[in-house]
């Protein structure tokens, strides 16, 4: 994944700060399917997709203003999809608890096979696990692990050190291991 | 994200101990629950920026409204507060604080009433042992089992669990069958009526703060039904992977059935119930399928799978009845 903020970016960008309707559109166009791909590494839940996606972009159309330009769009992006997403989450969490364990996730209506049914039964015990993560470690495993991103690339769009993205992304792959059952490798 | 302080020894780059081209998961078997997620396609975005703006300006005009009616409602308090509070003082002498009890001051009258703080109990308060950030499911009518600091907890039986590493909150109530937990080799035996807090450390002996009731240690593990194996959950479902993909269908049913009857409540045994009747099945084990998939939704009967699980179950047809996931006997 390489950021660059070249010319044409840039002038979109003063565009759209100064409220230009074409330059927001083109803003939106260009990253939408990002962002998209994005909440879907996270959460795992089509259902939302679209939501967030409105989310994140009405509070990146809320804050262009303050956009200074000294980081690049994609990670003021990533990091506004992220807050979002940890607002997903704690949603998702007091949903849970408040449903009593009631099973999250799109219901398919149409008839699956069962290999199937275990595959999304596997998908939702992993993102169920995931979403017990505390957010930091959530955050750095998704990035290394599901979009995926190089420790480096991981490191420039979570604002931490290479060593602090490896320690988190061991760290969340320890918890997932035991929430998930899973033995240690020997 | 904005804390951007590490918790590991601060290292900027280069990292130092780091490998650049270190893996991002290094478990095989969670490499492939990682792979089956970012496999998922990523759906179309359907919302257009036209809908965006206008529920951005929405948005917009309710932050306004609230700024502005957040102002009126103070300025209405500051007004009320400097128009009301001279005469609300001025109707009722001063007030004073004594032992946390507000008390008027009357000179000629010495205080009827002094306020004694509560005694203070050995035990923590029970606000304290409330403090719990995780409730197990599960178990019988009557007891609850709140967890915090918890690496482990497993649900052998109604009225058995077995526990790692954490610190528990535990609560028989007065009518609940006796509870036993599994902490090792050993197991503590609570009584109906009894509320303890249960410390495991990783290593060392557990510490049990006892609340209420009873609760003695025994020497002997639990009970041979629903007690744990000699093989854990994870163990076995590694097991049943490696026959699936070797193609052991027999023994992997036979490893899945001890898995699910043997660890209930574990995740694995979730996936390992629905592998099960997809075993069965594929061997022309029609009824065993058909237990294997009323088990599941006897177990987790709010699953999102349901619909897909009953379809199936119609696709199976009627057959022998069950006795748990085995058929019953002719």
């Amino acid at each position: 994944m390489s950021f660059v903020l070249n010319a044409d970016a840039r002038a979109l960008i003063l565009a759209a700060q100064r409220g230009d309707s074409a330059a927001q559109t083109a803003l939106f166009d260009a990253h939408k399917q990002r962002v998209a791909r994005q909440i879907m590494r996270m959460t795992g839940d089509a259902s939302c997709v679209d939501d967030l996606v409105q989310e994140v972009f009405i509070a990146a159309f809320s804050r262009l203003a303050t956009f200074r330009g000294d980081a690049q769009i994609e990670t003021w992006l990533y990091t506004i999809t992220a807050n979002k997403v940890r607002n997903y989450w704690d949603a998702r969490r007091r949903r849970d608890a408040r449903e009593q364990g009631a099973q999250l996730g799109a219901d398919k209506a149409e008839l699956s096979p069962e290999e199937s049914l275990e595959a999304q039964e596997r998908q939702r015990q992993f993102y169920r696990a995931l979403g017990q993560l505390p957010d930091k470690f959530r955050e750095a495993f998704t990035a290394r692990a599901l979009q995926p991103m190089s420790l480096e690339d991981a490191s420039a769009v979570l604002g931490v050190p290479i060593s602090t993205v490896s320690y988190r992304t061991r760290r969340a792959e320890e918890m997932l291991c035991r929430a998930l059952g899973l033995e240690e490798e020997s | 994200m904005t804390d951007h302080r590490p918790e590991q020894p601060s290292l900027v780059r280069p990292a130092f101990g780091v490998d650049p081209d270190e893996p991002a998961v290094h478990h095989p078997q969670l490499r492939a629950w990682v792979e089956l997620a970012a496999a998922e396609p990523v759906p179309r975005v359907t919302v257009d920026v036209a809908a965006v703006r206008r529920a951005w300006q929405r948005r917009r005009a309710t932050d306004r409204r609230r700024a502005v009616l957040v102002m009126v409602a103070m300025l209405v308090l500051a007004v009320g507060w400097s128009w009301g509070w001279p005469r609300i003082a001025a109707r009722n002498p001063p007030v004073a604080l004594q032992g946390g009890v507000a008390m008027r001051v009357d000179a000629d009258v010495a205080p009827r009433a002094r306020y004694t703080p509560p005694a203070v109990a050995d035990a923590p308060s029970h606000a304290t042992l409330r403090r719990s950030d995780d409730l197990v499911e599960g178990l019988a009518a009557g007891v609850s089992v709140r967890t915090e600091q918890v690496e482990a907890v497993e649900v052998l039986d109604d009225d058995t669990i077995a526990v790692g590493a954490g610190v528990f909150h535990i609560d028989v109530a007065a009518g609940a069958a006796p509870l036993r937990v599994q902490v090792d080799t050993r197991v503590l035996r609570l009584e109906p009526g009894t509320e303890v807090a249960l410390t495991v450390p990783d290593s060392g002996e557990p510490i049990v703060t006892r609340r209420s009731g009873r609760a003695t240690w025994e020497r002997s593990p639990a009970r041979s039904r629903g007690a744990r194996s000699e093989a854990s959950a994870a163990a076995l479902a590694r097991r049943a992977d490696e026959q699936m993909k070797a193609g052991q269908r027999a023994a992997a049913i036979e490893t899945l059935e001890r898995l699910v009857e043997g660890h209930p409540r574990s995740a694995a045994a979730r996936t390992g119930l629905l592998d099960l009747a997809r075993l069965r099945r594929q061997v022309g084990q029609a009824d065993g399928a058909r237990c294997a998939y009323a088990a599941y939704l006897r177990r987790w009967p709010s699953s999102t799978l349901r619909v897909e699980i009953q379809r199936e179950l119609d696709r199976l047809g009627p057959g022998r009845a069950c006795r748990g996931i085995q058929p019953a006997s002719p």
